[in-house]
């Protein structure tokens, strides 16, 4: 779609020149960044590399180089594809339920009055606590026995949940506290992408008779696609940021329901000792997320430009 | 839509997000007893506590090392919040006014590190720290993530916004890089230095895994992972001591919140072409 809106402003003066040219100097300034970027993102990356290719004795010394042997084991284990197919059921659950959400907060509180936004603070509330708070939250709220939920339930007379201890309702836990605690950004975005429409597109679209509908589905969602990509590749990322609940309250359990593959990373490397497939795994589940975002931002690509 | 209608939904949206954090508030000021006697059957005491009273904070002050904890957390958000400011706008200055080979491509790679989240790549993360020699310290935690991706993209984008004519203008009258830096850039990005410092304080208490692998010693532990440890999901855990050292955890962080957020808009003011 090629939808230019305005005329292109014309460009008066000649840019100036940069305050500097080269490397020299520049590198005084990006050292802070660049010494911790090598460190631990370039560096980070190249140790799992080479962690990967080796054996480790349980005290964490290298023993011997294993080649590509520990990504055949870790790739060949039925309990590894189970984490590595629930880390993408997590994604495929989680990022439509949240847009969806978040579109449909940031439609209703798009309006600029004093109403809406102390609701929209209310919405983005839970990223003021952090994680570890908000599983506090949740934890007790679906606790078996005080849980406000059970509580609930059974007062109007609807069977009480172990949510903790029973498969389905433990997965809802998970990604339930993990939407609840990220759509307050999804609606930020999309907030961000409403308010960047020109009102003039959505009043010639009302002169043309369009009715709410018409005007959502073919105005408003195409103007949003790069709110969009943006929301869905953030949602993504976060899918695979849900390890912290799993690790406090359900530790994979139970019977594997949420066992997911940065669990079994966890625990490969810091329960059994086992580094060199700890680090081929983490290097798999990092190659699908990288391939799911790289999907993702190709698909989503949006080509045109309010000028 | 009508309006009753509208306003319910608004209700109900904002209940949503606000009930649960109400609904520990309220159990921080219960003792176990109560909780356990009423807030696992439906009437008014399973939201509110039938006797408040302020044991559990009583009871979180005498935890023994929790002050010690809250200490840690509180620097971990100061040190986190000025280094990652720092290293980003100086790395944003650099990346916005200066011309060298592969800035673009430099610039990417920052951005594309947001793409390895630390759930992932914890083991290898605590085999770089181990080979560092920086385990159970408090450089091991903060190091890894001193240099912020975030940061950088939001610093150099406000420094992008502030017209280039302003630093020729020092650059002309003499001024030396960072002159320029101190005098035509800082005080027209101030809302984004600000904003960047507080979300990277706040950021902390967002932190569970890193020191949860990376600190073994209790001292040295930060406050939000040792909470943690009082729950026990298979056993009945103190809520209303959970509830109340967690309220004393995130209490530093709103208190530089609501001293810091004011000035979040207001340098917008002098930023423009003049």
């Amino acid at each position: 779609m090629d939808t230019t809106i305005a005329i292109r402003p014309v460009r008066l003066k000649p840019r100036l020149p940069a305050l500097l040219e080269g490397w020299g100097p520049a590198l005084v300034f990006l050292a802070p960044a660049l010494v911790m970027l090598c460190l631990f993102k370039l560096w980070l990356i190249a140790e799992a590399v080479y962690t990967s290719t080796g054996t480790f004795d349980p005290g964490g010394q290298r023993i011997g180089n294993a080649g590509l042997d520990n990504f055949g084991f870790a790739l060949s284990d039925s309990r590894f594809q189970w984490g590595l197919w629930l880390s993408l059921f997590a994604a495929v659950a989680k990022v439509p339920v949240q847009l969806a959400l978040g579109l449909a907060a940031a439609l209703m509180l798009r309006a600029n009055t004093g109403g809406n936004a102390v609701v929209r603070a209310m919405v983005i509330s839970p990223m003021f606590f952090g994680l570890p708070v908000t599983t506090f939250i949740f934890a007790y709220m679906f606790d078996a026995n005080v849980g406000a939920v059970n509580a609930i339930l059974s007062g109007i007379g609807l069977p009480r949940v172990a949510w903790l201890s029973t498969e389905a309702p433990a997965q809802m836990l998970v990604l339930g506290l993990s939407i609840w605690r990220d759509v307050g950004v999804t609606m930020l975005v999309f907030l961000a992408g409403l308010s960047a429409i020109p009102p003039q597109i959505a009043n010639a679209a009302k002169l043309d008779g369009a009715g709410p509908f018409a005007l959502f589905f073919t105005i408003t969602l195409p103007l949003l696609a790069r709110s969009f990509q943006f929301a869905v590749v953030l949602a993504t990322l976060a899918s695979f940021q849900i390890l912290v609940p799993v690790l406090m309250l359900t530790k994979g359990g139970p019977t594997g329901a949420t066992d997911l593959a940065s669990f079994q990373i966890y625990e490969t490397a810091f329960s059994y000792f086992d580094l060199g497939t700890a680090s081929a795994m983490s290097l798999a589940l990092l190659f699908g997320l990288i391939v799911i975002i790289a999907l993702e931002l190709r698909w989503l690509a949006v080509k045109w430009t309010y000028e | 839509m009508k309006r009753p209608l509208r306003f319910m939904l608004r209700l109900v949206l904002a209940a949503l997000f606000v009930a649960p954090i109400l609904l520990a508030l309220a159990a921080s000021f219960r003792d176990n007893s109560d909780m356990y006697r009423y807030a696992g059957s439906l009437s008014l005491w399973t939201f509110l506590p039938a006797e408040p009273g302020i044991d559990a904070y009583r009871r979180a002050f005498t935890l023994p090392l929790l002050q010690t904890q809250l200490f840690n957390t509180v620097l971990l958000g100061f040190v986190m919040a000025t280094g990652t400011t720092v290293s980003s706008l100086l790395a944003g200055y650099a990346l916005s006014r200066f011309r060298f080979r592969g800035r673009q491509a430099l610039f990417l790679l920052m951005l594309f590190t947001l793409f390895i989240p630390v759930d992932v790549i914890l083991p290898p993360l605590f085999f770089v720290v181990r080979d560092l020699g920086l385990i159970d310290s408090f450089w091991g935690l903060a190091l890894p993530f001193i240099f912020s991706p975030i940061g950088v993209y939001l610093i150099r984008q406000a420094i992008e916004e502030v017209p280039r004519e302003l630093d020729h203008a020092a650059s002309l009258d003499g001024a030396g890089l960072w002159e320029v830096l101190r005098t035509a850039i800082l005080p027209n990005i101030r809302g984004a230095l600000i904003a960047c410092w507080l979300m990277h304080f706040v950021f902390v208490w967002e932190w569970y895994l890193w020191p949860l692998t990376a600190m073994r010693s209790d001292d040295g532990q930060l406050a939000q992972v040792a909470i943690a440890s009082l729950i026990d999901p298979l056993r009945s855990t103190d809520y209303a001591l959970v509830f109340a050292a967690a309220i004393l955890t995130i209490l530093p962080a709103f208190v530089v919140f609501a001293i810091l957020q004011r000035f979040l808009t207001s340098s917008q003011a002098t930023t423009g072409g003049k």
